[in-house]
């Protein structure tokens, strides 16, 4: 059994209506901002999720840790269904469950001393003694190389550069021994050779601590030190899964294409041929119908316009949405 | 030369002391030319964009000379500032959404910078100039008539490089174009940029922390550390033979989608405090090469077959290392 399960899992959010439009009885739209995704995380598996703004990618990392409830579908983490749990047994089971946030100085509180950020977890979970817990706020901070951490125990966010921020948001969330975290755009907000940093240590830990995690991001060329396989989503759907080699290697879907020869290669010589979309990611309230990126798709065919593709294996479990294949 | 920097020094005032953000770049910039302007956080890089357009808070003091087609920007008060922004340089700033007015209509953006310039021309005129400049972007004239939040992120860093261009300026520094988009807007909005260029006869500044960016685009790269020009060649060098310990390192870290280079290299430590930068070299603290003279003075800047570099390794006859 997966460590995660989660199956055809929609997130629909409705659009304001004015009270006129209601009167005048216009429809309730919709933005189907996840629709109807499936994947599973084996236990010490990481997989990457991919895609732009607007993709659907962020929502599906907050419906998988219950921060906003699912319209349909199901998510389950070590075997328990979590849109089923009540109020206090989800409460309980947050510490088994952890979000790595993005930005990392909105997400501490500058008052609160980066000892006690990161201890406040087994503080609300009731873990250990109070010294056990101090004891395992330490190791945890010299860990994710917060060092030497009785120094940092005592400092406040605003003392500490974005790299390191970064660092006590990570230590904050492994402390409770989560069976599964989600890290949303975890190295975004940093410089490139901060982020390098950052990536070593995730690829580290997820060894050391053998992290089942979903890593959220929106630049492909960063899930390769980290991710075991790659989810990529465009408009609420994944178009296309697999491990990451087959990802790198022989990417099939056009957008998957699309998204890895957009990323910039500073090698002068290394100008690959680009393969760019025209336009952008359209509007989700209506998105087109059949397949969702025909419209920018220049392999796109008459059935792509009509009939919505359905995830389908194209050898060795590499799963692809596209009438292509 | 278009654009002549030489010494140029940005010092702002604050509370903690004098944070010494440019301190001592010289580079030039020939016609048609694009220079990358690379660096990470706190590098000094977009505060030298503001210097060059000279849109820096009163706090921040500018020193050395800033020569655009051999006139000295660094002495000319905001009133002549203003003829020569938008007309003779431009810039394109980062965030479209916070840099175009939400309640001005497309149209009157271009109006207003038109008619700044070149009061006597009409309304009519100015509106076919913008039209021209809108089609240049990819953008369909009629939307002059909508307002910044109806366009999507691309399109409105379309809007901005049309206001950018639309007088046609020597110089024009773009800031970050392309950092708040989407990995594949931003792919079209580079191939725009090296079109325009070639259309326009402009020179650019592109500044960038991403070295695959200015790959794409730059002639030249320029690579700042903490406030320091610290290597300045073709791009080709840059890449193939990066001199500077710094750049080679930055080089390395680079995420790339290259299946076959697992290792992640990284620089470990964290940028300097410009307020009270280290002595010598500002990157000697997390240098591998750094020696004793590093953490003493500061390096001269040299010429190494043909890149410029300031660093201690190229010295030949000091502590007997190099």
């Amino acid at each position: 059994m997966a460590m995660v399960e989660v199956k055809d899992l929609k997130k629909y959010f409705p659009v304001r209506r004015t009270f006129i439009d209601a009167i005048l009885g216009k429809p309730q739209l919709y933005v189907k901002a996840v629709d109807g995704v499936s994947f599973d995380i084996e236990e010490g598996e990481v997989l990457g999720l991919v895609g732009e703004s607007g993709s659907g990618k962020t929502t599906t990392g907050r419906l998988v840790l219950r921060l906003i409830e699912l319209t349909d579908g199901s998510v389950k983490i070590d075997g328990k269904d979590i849109s089923k749990l009540d109020v206090e047994e989800l409460r309980r089971f947050r510490r088994h469950i952890q979000l790595i946030f993005q930005d990392p100085m909105a997400s501490l509180n500058p008052y609160m001393r980066i000892g006690d950020a990161v201890k406040h977890p087994l503080d609300i979970h009731n873990i250990g003694s109070p010294k056990d817990r101090k004891r395992m706020v330490l190791e945890m901070l010299e860990r994710v190389n917060l060092t030497p951490p009785d120094e940092f125990y005592k400092r406040y966010p605003k003392e500490l550069s974005g790299g390191q921020r970064q660092r006590v948001v990570i230590a904050r969330a492994l402390i409770t021994k989560p069976k599964f975290v989600v890290a949303d755009e975890a190295v975004a907000m940093l410089d490139v050779s901060i982020r390098s940093q950052l990536l070593k240590l995730l690829a580290d830990l997820k060894k050391d601590f053998n992290l089942t995690m979903l890593f959220i991001t929106h630049d492909l060329a960063t899930t390769k030190y980290v991710c075991d396989r790659i989810a990529v989503m465009y408009l609420g759907k994944i178009v296309e899964i697999g491990s990451f080699e087959q990802i790198y290697r022989s990417p099939k879907h056009p957008y998957t294409k699309a998204l890895i020869s957009a990323v910039p290669e500073p090698d002068p010589k290394k100008k690959k041929e680009k393969f760019i979309p025209q336009g952008e990611v359209p509007n989700p309230i209506n998105p087109p119908p059949g397949c969702r990126f025909h419209p920018r798709c220049p392999f796109a065919k008459d059935i792509c316009k009509t009939k919505e593709p359905e995830l389908k294996d194209v050898g060795d479990g590499q799963m692809v949405a596209c009438h292509l294949y | 030369m278009v654009l002549e920097l030489k010494d140029v020094k940005i010092h702002y005032k604050t509370s903690k002391g004098m944070v010494k953000a440019v301190d001592g770049v010289s580079f030039d910039v020939a016609e048609k030319e694009t220079i990358g302007l690379v660096g990470e956080s706190g590098s000094g890089k977009s505060t030298l964009g503001y210097g060059i357009m000279k849109l820096l808070p009163r706090t921040a003091k500018v020193g050395g000379r800033i020569l655009l087609d051999g006139e000295n920007l660094a002495d000319k008060n905001e009133k002549e500032m203003q003829r020569i922004r938008g007309a003779k340089i431009a810039m394109i700033f980062q965030d479209p959404m916070t840099s175009l007015n939400p309640v001005m209509k497309v149209r009157d953006h271009f109006v207003e910078m038109i008619k700044t310039h070149n009061p006597e021309m009409s309304e009519e005129d100015a509106q076919k100039l913008a039209s021209k400049a809108l089609e240049a972007v990819g953008i369909d004239p009629v939307r002059m008539n909508d307002y910044p939040f109806q366009f999507s992120g691309g399109m409105r860093q379309r809007v901005m490089i049309a206001l950018g261009l639309v007088l046609n300026p020597k110089v024009v520094i773009a800031d970050e174009p392309t950092t708040s988009l989407d990995v594949i807007v931003q792919a079209q909005i580079l191939e725009l940029l090296k079109s325009l260029k070639e259309k326009y006869n402009m020179s650019m500044i592109l500044i960038t922390h991403d070295l695959g960016v200015v790959a794409e685009m730059a002639d030249k790269i320029a690579v700042m550390y903490a406030g320091h020009l610290v290597e300045f060649s073709e791009s080709e060098k840059i890449y193939y033979e990066p001199k500077h310990p710094y750049t080679k390192a930055l080089l390395e870290s680079i995420p790339n989608t290259d299946i076959n280079d697992l290792e992640l290299k990284f620089i470990p430590g964290s940028p300097p405090d410009l307020v009270d930068p280290p002595k010598g070299c500002r990157f000697a603290p997390r240098c591998p090469m750094a020696k004793k003279i590093c953490f003493e003075k500061e390096p001269p800047t040299v010429e190494v077959n043909g890149s410029k570099v300031k660093c201690w390794i190229y010295e030949g006859d000091n502590d007997g290392n190099g």
